[in-house]
């Protein structure tokens, strides 16, 4: 059955699964469900930019960064877990909104530079005030809220675990209302044909900023949520190759499609895996011949190639 | 101690390393206007073309073969990847801004594997200086801007002279209307990003003997590199050439006054400003002015 329907059975399944986890899998494989949970957070942050409303963006490990210093700085400040979390959501936020506020005004192709120029000067500043981020060396910080279940007897990773899926899983199906929504339909009208959207009287340089806006606070929420399975902030993750993870996890799983960022998130962590006992720098050559593979053959990923053969007849878009 | 001559030094060295940027931004200009490619990899090849130059070098001895040599090899490098890589996209500009993405972070890492990751020296092949302006200044850098200035004038002069020029512009604008009168639509593209990446591969060798060479060298210069396009007008090539030697003198001048991680933060700053009252960038007439 095609529609979102189907997303949330999906959704509520692997939700079930992945819950189950600390009764059957072993520690490494929950800290490995958690980073695929993480990083499809922030692959989704991109797709919100790039697969539904068409920008792309190069910035988002500025926003990610952000978001996991914030939560860091306010850990120590203020130890309540909900607040810090919120925190770093609200950083990613707030800088989008920053770097969005000159970025939208670039016609065309430019976005794409100037997001990664932005993302470059937060990262120079960060290793320049190295006393305030600690650097590459990073931040160690205890984070608050875990060790309660700790203390009734469950590893830290299924804690950790059962904090990120609930936020995950609260962040997906919000995802999925919006670009459902009519605010969804905006963006997407805005990828497809922005001069018809002003024709049609939409403030393009509004929406576009409130869809950076909102895919901010996706990927500062995510970056918080990998400092909480870490208990480390660094600059490693301003930089902005970091952006192009998310980029390719989202083309990996599909583009413009809500499952696609966890999908092709599941996908490279396996193939990672995989890898990890090859030489360390084969892996980034894969990874290249990887990117170059799916875009000139499979451009829609792996749920996009999916949902094609599943739709092939029917009218109706993902 | 700030003097003149140290500032007229800066401002020298700053001029001849924004000729080396101007190299790299008028190939990534000609694929973008042209093309619309806008090529991440650019960075790379520089890179490789330092490394390469390096490696001559140190096998040959001297580095004037490696100026000849290298931005060949690189140049049909890009006439290969021009053909089977970015040719089936059809001019998608987010899809070649992927592609060449991927091309980076091969050319990168399988560098690192071959060479290693320690930084190297390449020695200046020319070390005389000579009297300028009061002080001694470099041989090498004085030919470096000398070549690097050649190469722009001559390449924009050729563009607008001779018939490959015309015939850029005219698959640029009317595609059509070109094949139907015979103009070689597609060897065009793909000679072009030859060009490109030959300037780039330039760029790198001349670099080596005055930066430190190692596999990462293209990544913090492609955002410059970026930067000057924007600001210049996509497209546009003696835009570039002036902003690229514009940045590279100021850089190098706010170094003298403070850190040179915030000089570049306050470069990139400056141009964020720029951008938001020019999006369309300082000399907007695009690639047409320049081949007319």
């Amino acid at each position: 059955m095609p529609g979102p329907g189907r997303t949330w059975l999906l959704v509520f399944v692997g939700g079930v699964v992945v819950a189950s986890l600390p009764l059957w899998a072993s520690r490494y494989v929950v800290w490995i469900v958690t980073e695929i949970l993480v990083w499809g957070m922030f692959a989704t942050s991109f797709n919100l930019v790039y697969g539904y409303t068409g920008m792309l963006s190069f910035g988002h490990s500025a926003l990610f960064g952000l978001g996991m210093y914030a939560f860091a700085f306010s850990s120590q400040a203020i130890p309540v877990l909900p607040v810090d979390l919120g925190i770093g959501l609200l950083g990613g936020g707030l800088g989008a909104l920053a770097l969005g506020v000159v970025a939208v005004r670039v016609r065309g192709h430019g976005f794409a530079i100037v997001t990664l120029v932005g993302a470059s000067i937060l990262y120079t500043l960060a290793v320049k005030f190295k006393s305030v981020s600690g650097g590459d060396d990073g931040l160690v910080f205890a984070v608050p809220g875990l060790g309660y279940l700790a203390r009734l007897g469950m590893q830290r990773e299924a804690e950790v675990l059962y904090i990120v899926l609930p936020v995950t899983v609260a962040v997906y199906v919000l995802f999925d209302r919006l670009v459902h929504g009519r605010l969804g339909l905006a963006f997407r009208l805005l990828r497809d044909n922005e001069q018809r959207a002003e024709f049609l009287g939409y403030d393009a340089t509004a929406l576009k900023l409130m869809a950076f806006a909102i895919s901010g606070l996706i990927a500062g929420l995510s970056g918080a949520l990998y400092s909480v399975s870490t208990g480390y902030a660094s600059v490693d993750f301003l930089h902005w190759i970091l952006s192009a993870d998310a980029i390719v996890l989202t083309f990996l799983g599909g583009v413009g499609t809500v499952l696609g960022p966890i999908v092709g998130s599941i996908v490279l962590i396996f193939v990672k895996d995989a890898l990890s006992s090859l030489l360390r720098d084969i892996y980034p050559i894969l990874m290249g011949c990887l990117v170059i593979a799916i875009v000139m053959y499979f451009p829609r990923g792996v749920v996009g190639t999916v949902m094609r053969r599943l739709n092939a007849g029917s009218t109706a878009r993902p | 101690m700030v003097t003149l001559d140290v500032v007229v030094l800066h401002a020298l060295d700053g001029l001849v390393f924004g000729l080396i940027l101007a190299l790299l931004a008028v190939g990534l200009s000609l694929a973008f206007g042209l093309l619309d490619i806008l090529n991440v990899a650019h960075g790379a090849v520089y890179m490789l073309g330092a490394v390469l130059a390096w490696f001559l070098v140190s096998r040959l001895g001297s580095i004037w073969w490696a100026v000849v040599v290298v931005p060949l090899v690189l140049g049909l490098v890009g006439l290969l990847t021009e053909r089977f890589l970015l040719r089936p996209l059809r001019g998608n500009l987010d899809l070649t801004i992927l592609v060449t993405f991927g091309l980076m972070m091969i050319l990168q890492h399988a560098t690192k594997m071959v060479f290693g990751s320690a930084p190297q020296m390449v020695p200046l092949p020319i070390d005389r200086h000579v009297g300028l302006f009061g002080f001694q200044y470099p041989v090498y850098r004085i030919v470096l801007a000398l070549v690097a200035a050649a190469v722009i004038c001559g390449l924009t002069l050729f563009l607008r002279r001779a018939r490959y020029g015309k015939w850029i512009l005219a698959v640029k604008q009317e595609r059509e209307l070109a094949l139907s009168l015979g103009i070689p639509a597609l060897v065009v593209q793909t000679v072009t990003f030859g060009i490109a990446l030959a300037l780039a591969g330039l760029a790198g060798v001349l670099a080596a003997p005055i930066v430190s060479v190692d596999h990462e060298m293209g990544l913090n210069i492609i955002i410059s590199a970026f930067i000057i396009v924007i600001v210049g007008g996509l497209g546009d090539l003696w835009g570039s050439v002036v902003v690229a030697a514009a940045i590279g003198i100021l850089e190098n001048l706010f170094v003298l006054v403070m850190d040179p991680s915030l000089a570049k933060a306050l470069v990139f700053a400056a141009v964020g400003a720029i951008v938001m009252l020019r999006p369309a960038g300082l000399f907007a007439h695009g690639l047409e002015r320049s081949l007319r």
